[in-house]
């Protein structure tokens, strides 16, 4: 014992277990259940059939013997590469020739024999389930009606004479033992069958519930975070509406000169609340689009008009940093077009700030323009600092800019791009960018033009 | 003494009234400022203002509703109203109520310049 290489258990073990396939149950199982079935097969050759063949060698005790050794390890292998159901039905199938033959052999139709074909029903159910098992059934009283009707006839072949005779009560217990057993296949089935129904529908009912608390959860923060923001960027707009004011209020000298120190500290003053202003102004936007802007319904707008609205500050913040300003409107685009107006500004608004901003020399320019039948676009274009091609995706995220050091130089929380897309997004549109480094960038967000049909209740921009 | 046009400044945040108030003093209007929705609700059946700046969150009557009055009131048919918040949600809603929306935090010379344009002799 000893001397048995370290590992012979183990690799024993292995080959007599049954294969496992992860992920499927039901095929571990009957895999688990063949297996059995098969080393019994092997066992009861070696037991039965070589002690027999050595008292009374006989052809057919040969060919049987070899064929169920041939039938075990041959659907071991099938097993194990994972054809289990074939390997199952073979086996079933190879054992119910085997016994027909035998019967037909043994001269006639008994009760020992209707239980061999009982164990198969069972094995076939027990495997590959009811409806396998029902199939086997009645193979098996089809050849039994054959074979009684052969037997009336008188054309079997005579029984050998180590044949048992034949009793009632050999016969009764045969066929009950058969019974009891297909009944039990039968239920064990059925209740696996109920199992497996009963943990699918709790999986389900809680999987359900999971998501729709999740659902509120989410809905929950949603609105908490909306509110939050718009609070926050009320609470602190007001008091530095009273900072900008006063300040302003002494840069002109309203209440006398003053020196050039306190001229810069005030300088300094409306900078730092000039860019509180646009970090609150972000916040709260992006709160409003969460609660309701995306919902606003579409009508016909002008999109001059949009422009005259937006363009006159822009273009006073262009100039205070000495830039090339210029719009331009296609003459073949439609005068009027359809989409919720606010967003469309906003959306120019976000993009030209963000072009004058990241530009200190050279020109800003604004193109509206028609794409083709169903679809216009503006183009916002700068020779400001370009942005990286790695950063071309990430910049319209929210809370990104293209480094840290961005916020700092360049002001804003890094919303105004995320913005843009959202708003775009719910017009139905697309934002797209093209830049090089150091050249500039092109924002071009294009958006469909849907011919205004106009609908009862539908809103007209007036003028 | 020339007669100057009146401005009315409702607003309950001291400052920002104070600074309101300067704005339209240099646009030339002369100036008066109530600190809560119902002094105001109650003045404005006495006075007839040519420009109000009304904030819209204020104690006891809120700015919308102050709103609502003064555009039902044929008294006040001819007044102007600036509102000022830092609610830019209610400002998209009443966008049309009003002559202006003023989102907070507000210029000063800014305001003064609008108010100036808005000036009753002033108007082509």
């Amino acid at each position: 014992m000893d001397e048995m290489p370290e590992g012979m258990w183990a690799r024993i073990r292995k080959v007599l277990s049954p294969p496992v396939f992860p992920g499927d149950e039901e095929k571990t199982r009957v895999a688990g259940m063949l297996n059995i079935t098969l080393w019994i097969v092997l066992l009861m050759v070696v037991a039965f059939m070589i002690p027999a063949f050595i008292i009374a060698p006989d052809l057919q005790r040969i060919l049987v013997g070899f064929v169920l050794v041939l039938v075990a390890v041959g659907m071991q292998v099938l097993m194990r590469r994972g054809h289990v159901r074939l390997a199952a039905i073979a086996l079933s199938s190879v054992l119910f020739v085997v016994i027909s033959i035998g019967t037909y052999l043994s001269g006639g139709f008994r009760g020992s024999n209707l239980s061999a074909y009982f164990g198969i029903v069972l094995i076939a159910g027990l495997l590959l389930g009811n409806w396998t098992a029902l199939a086997f059934g009645l193979a098996s009283v089809a050849f039994a009606g054959w074979l009684v009707y052969t037997d009336a006839q008188g054309l079997l072949p005579p029984a050998p004479a180590t044949a048992t005779p034949i009793t009632f009560w050999g016969e009764f217990s045969a066929v009950l033992v058969g019974m009891i057993g297909l009944l039990a296949l039968v239920m064990t089935n059925l209740q696996r069958a109920y199992e497996r129904a009963k943990r699918k529908e709790s999986e389900m009912s809680f999987k359900l519930v999971e998501s729709q608390q999740l659902a509120i959860w989410a809905q929950e923060a949603s609105e908490f975070k909306s509110r939050l923001l718009a609070r926050v960027s009320h609470e602190l707009r007001t008091p530095l509406g009273a900072i900008v004011g006063m300040a302003e209020m002494l840069q002109m000298d309203a209440y006398g000169p003053l020196t050039d120190k306190q001229e810069e500290l005030l300088e300094r003053i409306t900078v730092n609340s000039k860019y509180l202003e646009t970090a609150f102004s972000e916040l709260l936007e992006q709160s409003r689009i969460d609660k309701d802007v995306l919902n606003m319904q579409a009508a016909s707008f002008s999109p001059a008009r949009v422009l005259e609205r937006v363009i006159p500050d822009l273009r006073k913040l262009a100039e205070q940093k000495g830039l090339e300003f210029a719009i331009q409107i296609a003459p073949d685009l439609p005068e009027r077009l359809w989409g919720v107006s606010i967003s469309v500004e906003q959306i120019l608004i976000h993009l030209i700030r963000n072009a004058i901003k990241f530009t200190e020399a050279g020109s800003v320019s604004v193109d509206l323009c028609k794409v083709d039948g169903k679809r216009w676009a503006m183009r916002v274009a700068d020779t400001g600092i370009g942005i990286p091609r790695e950063h071309q995706v990430s910049i319209f995220e929210p809370f990104r800019q293209v480094d840290e050091s961005t916020a700092r130089n360049y002001g804003g929380v890094g919303l105004g791009l995320s913005i843009v897309k959202r708003l775009t997004a719910a017009l139905g549109g697309v934002v797209r960018v093209e830049s090089e480094p150091g050249q500039g960038s092109t924002f071009t967000v294009t958006l469909p033009y849907v011919k205004p049909t106009i609908e009862p209740g539908s809103l007209v921009e007036k003028g | 003494m020339e007669n100057k046009p009146l401005g009315y400044i409702v607003e309950d945040y001291e400052d920002s009234a104070n600074v309101f108030s300067w704005a339209l003093e240099m646009a030339g209007y002369e100036v008066e400022i109530a600190a809560d929705g119902a002094v105001a609700q109650k003045r404005l059946t006495e006075i007839v203002p040519d420009l109000i700046i009304l904030d819209l969150h204020m104690p006891n009557v809120p700015g919308d509703v102050l709103l609502q009055q003064i555009r039902s009131d044929k008294r006040l048919s001819k007044t102007r109203v600036f509102l000022a918040t830092a609610d830019a949600n209610m400002a998209a809603q009443l966008r049309d109520k009003a002559e202006l929306v003023l989102l907070k935090p507000i210029s000063l010379i800014q305001l003064k310049d609008l108010a100036e344009r808005f000036r009753p002799d002033n108007q082509g």
